[in-house]
């Protein structure tokens, strides 16, 4: 079947079966191995990428459910010149990267965190990495380096919470 | 096997992303296929990759609007699309103050990634016995409203899934739960043992909801219990010893018995019982005095 969707900011049409999952797709037809395949049933959170600006486990997404929707994978979060963002730095900086595996899984969801709170405390940074799996650094410097980029970046911008997609009369 | 070879045994089926309810319906509605209603897909695609689904045709019900809406009734009941997410049950301002019970349920489902996919109607359709939303939904005497070509049944959450070893009926789906929030001088709590705080599974939960009347009798009491049955159930036996009583030591010890005697009666002989029968009698102690002792 044909899928249509924006991934990265360009729209895109592939073909791929049904039993595609997003995170095949990526890699093998589209070349974006930034999503990792490790545990592959959604509980290690290495194939991480934001979906409609969720972030969810690639692996237990089938490639189907994306048509007309926006994803957003690691290679999507670069700085203007192509290097690597403030908060990937921060991430080499705070000394969060040991075996990198998990990297770009805890980026995605750092990012999609902060997208939705630009002042979290170390306790809500906790819980919105808390579906990923790191194996080498002991998650402390993980914080560090969201911690710290939030703070940067409240420094000269602030951002807005997201509204959801439920429609909720009671509001 | 490795990682890709595994992905490669999924099954060749087809996917259909219905706009409507009745579309959907439709689609569910071919008795010659192995139809599955795909909502989060968190559990489903578990499935799916260990080969154990054996399904034709999934049907995505996420952009089907019947599925989203979170409404009220006229007389104060509310209805939950079966097809809300856990994290929009979160961020819905009026659900988490008006329902406590059901955010707690929602807020310890797996991490972000997880909560952001499954919904409501997902997590009591896959009929888990530990299921956060179901043991919530049982404990607020919850219906589903389930629909098919037919028309629509109102099934209570707690019948649904007790029989829901044999699947939901067959072109059937959950389009919403509806209940009564509780009283605001009722009070709730979800308690809950896993190994860690997040992205574990419930290894006991016991959902509860206690009132008092002026005089500190109780008037209301349901607890439900998760992965401690076969699959999330009430104990009327524990609640009617309560009832119209205070909760005085001898009355709570009297519960507390009456609780381990019923555990023990069902899942005695399983391997996991000899804990499970402490982590029971301190649930249903601590439980009862936060809900009803304000003690804590």
């Amino acid at each position: 079947m044909k899928i249509h969707f924006d991934l990265n900011g360009q729209e895109v049409e592939v073909e791929a079966s049904a039993s595609t999952t997003l995170l095949t797709l990526l890699r093998e037809t589209l070349g974006l191995t930034g999503a990792k395949p490790a545990c592959e049933v959604g509980e290690c959170g290495a194939c991480s990428v934001i979906v409609d600006g969720r972030v969810v486990d690639s692996c237990l997404m089938l490639a189907a459910q994306v048509d007309g929707r926006r994803v957003v994978t690691v290679e999507g979060l670069v700085a203007a010149q192509d290097g690597p963002n403030d908060l990937q730095q921060a991430f080499l900086d705070a000394g969060a990267v040991q075996c990198g595996y998990c990297t770009p899984g805890f980026i995605v969801a750092a990012e999609a965190l902060l997208a939705r709170n630009s002042n979290p405390n170390r306790q809500e940074i906790r819980q919105g990495i808390a579906g990923n799996l790191c194996r080498c650094t002991g998650y402390h410097q993980i914080v560090d380096a969201v911690e710290m980029t939030a703070a940067r970046r409240r420094g000269y911008k602030s951002q807005g919470n997201r509204g959801g997609h439920a429609k909720d009369a009671l509001a | 096997m490795d990682a890709l070879s595994r992905e490669a045994t999924l099954n060749e089926l087809g996917y259909v992303r219905p706009k409507t309810l009745d579309e959907a319906l439709a689609k569910l509605n071919q008795p010659d296929l192995r139809v599955r209603v795909l909502a989060g897909g968190t559990d489903l695609l578990r499935g799916l990759k260990r080969r154990v689904n054996g399904i034709d045709l999934l049907v995505d019900v996420a952009e089907v609007p019947d599925l989203k809406r979170i409404d009220g009734t006229g007389d104060g009941r509310i209805v939950l699309g079966a097809g809300v997410t856990m994290t929009e049950i979160l961020e819905s301002p009026s659900l988490v103050e008006r329902v406590p019970l059901l955010a707690d349920g929602c807020r310890v489902v797996g991490g972000p990634q997880i909560r952001n996919q499954a919904t409501v109607g997902g997590n009591v359709a896959n009929g888990a016995a530990c299921a956060d939303l179901t043991t919530v939904l049982v404990c607020l005497e919850a219906d589903a409203l389930v629909v098919s070509a037919a028309g629509e049944r109102r099934i209570p959450v707690a019948d649904l899934v007790a029989d829901l070893p044999g699947g939901l009926p067959g072109g059937s789906l959950i389009r919403a739960f509806e209940f009564t929030p509780p009283h605001p001088a009722e009070t709730t709590a979800y308690l809950r043992l896993a190994p860690r705080e997040a992205m574990s599974i419930a290894r006991a939960a016991l959902a509860i909801l206690g009132g008092l009347g002026d005089d500190g009798r109780v008037t209301s009491l349901r607890l439900a219990w998760g992965a401690v049955f076969p699959h999330p159930r009430r104990v009327p036996e524990v609640e009617t010893i309560l009832h119209g009583r205070k909760l005085e030591d001898g009355v709570l010890q009297e519960a507390v018995r009456v609780m381990e005697n019923v555990f023990l009666q069902e899942s005695g002989d399983r391997w996991s019982a000899p804990y499970k029968r402490n982590v029971v009698t301190a649930f249903t102690e601590r439980g009862l005095r936060q809900v009803l002792g304000g003690l804590a």
